[in-house]
């Protein structure tokens, strides 16, 4: 997972903001979802994202992987993130 | 050098896994919400 | 002229271009002061112009001593992109004039930061829209002060309508996304709605007016240039008709607000972004004379700390209070001040 050229993140003090730069969309998100968004920046793959922070956070282990995987299909919806170089738009 | 495709200005260290002892914070589902209606970008045009 | 029928889903992509109600609505929990550098850089890169318009708001047309180099250009270029500011607009003086204004923007894309290009397209022809289509900017602005050449070189000393035209149609050519801006004056008001069509007809995604803001340049010639209310009443009903009239087509965009609204308004929320001007210097805001900093001296992080600070310091406050109370202050605008000055 990489995220496309023309998205820039931001954490700021109210929660990571997340800029397209191509449609001027901006989106924003909670703790989790910035933590999972710097992990996906320093290169983890889904796998290691579940195992990381199913580690890291007190739940279900299934109903972590499952809303990690929900949010990266969101993000990958929203051209936030792409599988891989290739599919950049 | 592989350029970054997005930085994070995190200013906090990685994420780190609760050690083994330690209580670990509630899950909650991540949200990612559009606020593009409430955030401006581009605050003003000049008319010059 | 042929008609363009703009691809909807390319106006889609962006959203509003500029403030109104939008901006009312800030986003919860959330004010300028929250955000850790600005969101959006307005910058000023050079003095220098080849027209002398009768309402230029940085009384342009001449080169500061002490503007800056290539090199301290490129460093404030590395501090954006450091700090992770996802827009940027140039203007100048005419930015075209600058020696290194490609070598900026080259800089600017390669770190994928959204920029926009404010020219009077005089020196745009087809190579150099071409440059800017590789780019892939996210516009460029053209300056069209008439839908006739009489309106608009009336107003812009020196200028050309002809080139301007034939800087939207290259721009429009090699696909780059082009917007026209237009000044109401007495001068070419009532082209407005002729203006509108013609830069549909030019395949324009973007049509963007208001009220003139009454600073620089535009300040001195006031009384010469300033729309009466009544025809000032008469240009809103035209936008009003013409915005829906190109709905889904080309965006119809005005700030319906003066600058002393915007005054009132900033006092309260001031946005997050950063005005610089040639010379390095960091303003708070067009209208007001008042520098929060130096990028000569100190980083744009720190600058941008101290118009956090700035915009609660009481002389400038003080001051802005002032000029809504006389907008015949907004003549002040170009004479500098450090905001720790006495005002």
């Amino acid at each position: 997972m990489n995220f496309t050229e023309h998205t820039k993140i931001r954490k700021e003090k109210f929660g990571t903001v997340v800029f397209d730069t191509l449609t001027e969309k901006i989106f924003i998100t909670d703790q989790i979802g910035g933590q999972i968004l710097q992990l996906i920046e320093q290169g983890k793959d889904l796998p290691e994202i579940v195992s990381t922070l199913g580690n890291s956070y007190d739940g279900d282990k299934k109903n972590i992987e499952k809303d990690i995987v929900e949010f990266t299909e969101q993000l990958k919806s929203s051209n936030i993130i792409c599988e891989s170089v290739q599919e950049q738009v | 050098m592989e350029k970054r495709q997005a930085e994070i200005n995190t200013g906090q260290s990685a994420v780190s896994q609760a050690k083994e002892g330690e209580v670990k914070k509630k899950w909650q589902k991540p949200k990612l919400e559009d606020v593009s209606g409430k955030v401006m970008a581009q605050p003003y045009i000049r008319f010059t | 002229m042929s008609i363009a029928v703009e691809d909807n889903n390319k106006l889609s992509r962006l959203t509003n271009p500029g403030p109104d109600e939008q901006l009312r609505a800030i986003l919860e929990g959330s004010s300028f002061d929250d955000y850790n550098s600005p969101l959006f850089i307005a910058w000023q890169i050079n003095a220098a112009c080849n027209l002398g318009c009768l309402h230029c708001c940085e009384e342009a047309g001449h080169s500061m001593p002490d503007e800056m180099t290539k090199s301290e250009a490129l460093d404030f270029c590395r501090q954006i992109a450091e700090l992770n500011i996802p827009y940027m607009a140039i203007s100048g003086g005419e930015p075209l004039l600058c020696p290194y204004i490609f070598d900026v923007c080259e800089f600017i894309r390669e770190n994928n930061i959204s920029l926009k290009i404010e020219t009077n397209g005089e020196f745009i022809d087809e190579k150099v829209a071409r440059r800017f289509a590789e780019l892939k900017l996210r516009s460029v602005q053209v300056s069209l002060d008439g839908a006739t050449a009489d309106a608009h070189e009336r107003l812009r000393v020196a200028g050309d309508w002809k080139k301007a035209i034939e800087a939207c149609e290259h721009l429009v050519n090699y696909g780059v996304n082009t917007e026209i801006v237009f000044v109401p004056t007495k001068f070419n008001i009532h082209e407005i709605g002729d203006a509108i069509d013609m830069a549909y007809s030019m395949g324009a995604y973007g049509f963007y007016t208001g009220k003139t803001m009454r600073i620089g340049r535009a300040a001195k010639n006031w009384d010469i240039l300033c729309p009466s209310e009544e025809e000032y009443e008469k240009f809103f009903d035209v936008l009003q008709k013409k915005t829906a009239a190109y709905e889904g087509k080309m965006k119809v965009y005005y700030y319906p607000y003066d600058v002393i609204e915007e005054l009132k308004y900033r006092l309260e929320a001031p946005s997050a972004s950063l005005l610089v001007v040639p010379n390095g210097k960091v303003k708070l805001i067009g209208p007001l004379p008042f520098i929060c900093g130096d990028l000569k001296k100190e980083s744009l992080s720190r600058i941008w700390e101290n118009y956090k600070k700035a915009w609660q310091n009481p002389a400038v406050v003080e001051f802005t209070k002032k000029v809504i109370a006389d907008p015949k202050l907004l003549a002040e605008s170009n004479n500098w001040r450090e905001v720790n000055s006495e005002s």
